[in-house]
């Protein structure tokens, strides 16, 4: 059987209570399907919690379908690139600390998804060093920024 | 609610036709009863939890709107003996 990536989200939203449109859109690497919902905040979920489970279980749904099917990318009317934005402003500012003051400044933890994002946001910056640490408690990690000699 | 479960838990097993969902009242919130193919349960408790969790958490989203309250618990039959 082969995979519908649009047909399936929107079957899922459908029966979960929220009828939505979604747009299919060719990345590089995979597919990205835009939701446009009514009450899309509850869809999104607390630091896109939500939005992270319906993707995860999309593609999981697709993968049994069809195992050789590329990973789908899920959004909801443009957040991850307001939630992306707002990571490389938060990466931007902390480099700036750690050039002002020299010292090292530790992020909150964050998830590999959103890892990425910060150090691509500053692996052109020859004065930065970005490393991950693993935190007690949960598998999200912390990223420590500290200068580059 | 039923209907999402039923769909989505199927997704992702090797055996649909051996998935029943039962729904139980207890104290205002509806319990949905899951029943797997016993080799299906790992399958959909996934690595740490993170696939029931991920559906729990859909579940929710899709319940609070509506204004219920649902919760999902996979039931593992003893074999009687």
């Amino acid at each position: 059987m082969p995979a519908e990536p649009k047909v399936t989200l929107q079957k899922i939203l459908e029966l979960l209570g929220f009828p939505a449109t979604v747009e299919e859109h060719r990345l590089e690497d995979g597919l990205l399907l835009d939701v446009k919902a009514d009450d899309s905040g509850r869809l999104i979920g607390r630091q896109g919690q939500a939005l992270s489970d319906l993707q995860y279980i999309t593609n999981r749904i697709l993968f049994q379908q069809d195992p050789t099917v590329p990973k789908v990318t899920v959004d909801i009317g443009g957040y991850r690139a307001q939630a992306r934005e707002a990571l490389v402003k938060k990466a931007k500012e902390a480099a700036e600390k750690v050039r002002r003051w020299g010292d090292v400044v530790e992020l909150e933890p964050l998830n590999a998804f959103d890892r990425r994002i910060i150090h691509q946001a500053l692996k052109d910056d020859p004065s930065i060093e970005t490393h991950s640490v693993e935190v007690e408690g949960t598998e999200k990690k912390a990223i420590l920024l500290r200068p580059k000699h | 609610m039923q209907a999402f479960l039923e769909y989505v838990v199927k997704g992702l097993v090797q055996n649909p036709d051996a998935v029943t969902l039962t729904p139980v009242e207890r104290e205002g919130t509806t319990v949905y009863e899951l029943r797997l193919h016993p080799q299906d349960v790992g399958k959909i408790i996934g690595r740490q939890g993170m696939t029931i969790n991920a559906i729990r958490a859909l579940l929710l989203a899709g319940s609070a709107k509506k204004g219920l309250r649902c919760t999902l618990e996979i039931v593992e039959d003893k074999p009687a003996h």
